[in-house]
């Protein structure tokens, strides 16, 4: 079954090359980096490292990338496509847990979830959000995850190819929860890991990104 | 007659006379110009007699006229909000699908 890792990625020259030849020495050949608008040499560093590498001319956001990547992957014959982020904050030893369910046809959708380990080292401010996210998916989707916004995932072909991300930023993390709940996507949660360096989490989410994807979930609920 | 209402008709009467210049000039759509302009003859009449909107409030139990203006004006403020919302998420996913093609036909080059 061919697997596709499927990597968007925004300004992201310092950490992408490593992360790719990570990947592609873990044997992984199928590495589709999506280099986002860059200002820097992503798409560059990228390419040289040996990705798959599609470009958008301007910044369209995350959840665009990634469909971007998922549908390319999927015209490309891809069995299993897994979602990675570009900044090194996941590990490639995640990786055949990540996707052993999905092989097996267990499931449709594996995510990760970085409280299910017991050695994550995930700041105390962080978790109460992405906690408090957790509980809203509850409560919107009735969909039950340990942790809410975590960009590792693992889906079947059958999921990737229904589930529709049409929302460009960061949003796309709550809208792929909504359709897996929407579609009855069967899915599983697998403990992995994040590695928080300085670097990861200045480039990484903020707290008053946390508020702006609550409102976004909020009036996609009342017009849909 | 009080300046208000000149000033209201002024102001509608530029409004139909720019509508009529942009609709001829093929730069605005007969639709929306019959309904902009419409909009603003309402406006001209409401000057002219003021007392006609006082009818228009006694038909919705509303007391003055002023007033039926008012809330007239927050609710079709709000759906025309409401429609450029719209409008703008259109927009932006017909932008995405498009930069997507480009990354795609780029890639098959």
């Amino acid at each position: 079954m061919k697997i596709f890792i499927v990597i968007p990625a925004y300004n992201e020259e310092n950490k992408i090359g490593k992360v790719v030849k990570e990947l592609i020495t873990a044997g992984y050949k199928n590495v589709v980096v999506i280099d986002d608008g860059s200002k820097d040499n992503t798409f560059k560093v990228a390419k040289s490292a040996g990705a798959i590498t599609l470009r958008h001319v301007i910044n369209r956001g995350q959840g665009a990338g990634l469909q971007t990547g998922i549908t390319y992957a999927l015209n490309n014959g891809a069995g299993i496509i897994v979602t990675y982020d570009a900044d090194g904050q996941h590990s490639k030893n995640d990786l055949p847990a990540i996707i052993k369910p999905v092989r097996l046809g267990q499931v449709d959708a594996a995510l990760g979830s970085r409280f299910r380990k017991t050695d994550s080292n995930t700041p105390p401010i962080r978790k109460l959000f992405l906690k408090g996210g957790a509980l809203l998916f509850r409560i919107f989707y009735g969909v039950n995850l340990s942790d809410s916004h975590n960009g590792f995932r693992a889906l079947s072909r059958n999921a990737a190819k229904k589930i529709n991300i049409t929302s460009d930023d960061m949003a796309h993390a709550s809208e792929i929860i909504d359709e897996i709940s929407r579609k009855n996507i069967k899915y599983v949660e697998v403990p992995v890991t994040i590695t928080y360096t300085d670097y990861s989490l200045a480039k990484g989410q903020n707290t008053l990104n946390g508020f702006k994807i609550l409102w976004r979930m909020l009036l996609d609920q009342l017009l849909k | 007659m009080e300046s208000i209402q000149i000033f209201g008709i002024i102001v509608a009467a530029f409004m139909i006379f720019r509508a009529t210049y942009q609709c001829w000039k093929r730069k605005m759509k007969r639709s929306v110009f019959i309904i902009w302009s419409s909009i603003w003859f309402v406006v001209i009449v409401v000057a002219v007699l003021p007392g006609t909107t006082t009818i228009v409030a006694k038909l919705f139990g509303i007391g003055r006229g002023i007033d039926v203006v008012v809330y007239l004006s927050i609710m079709v403020m709000y759906f025309l909000g409401f429609k450029l919302y719209n409008r703008v998420e259109e927009t932006r996913k017909e932008i995405t699908k498009l930069v997507r093609e480009i990354a795609y036909m780029e890639k098959k080059k």
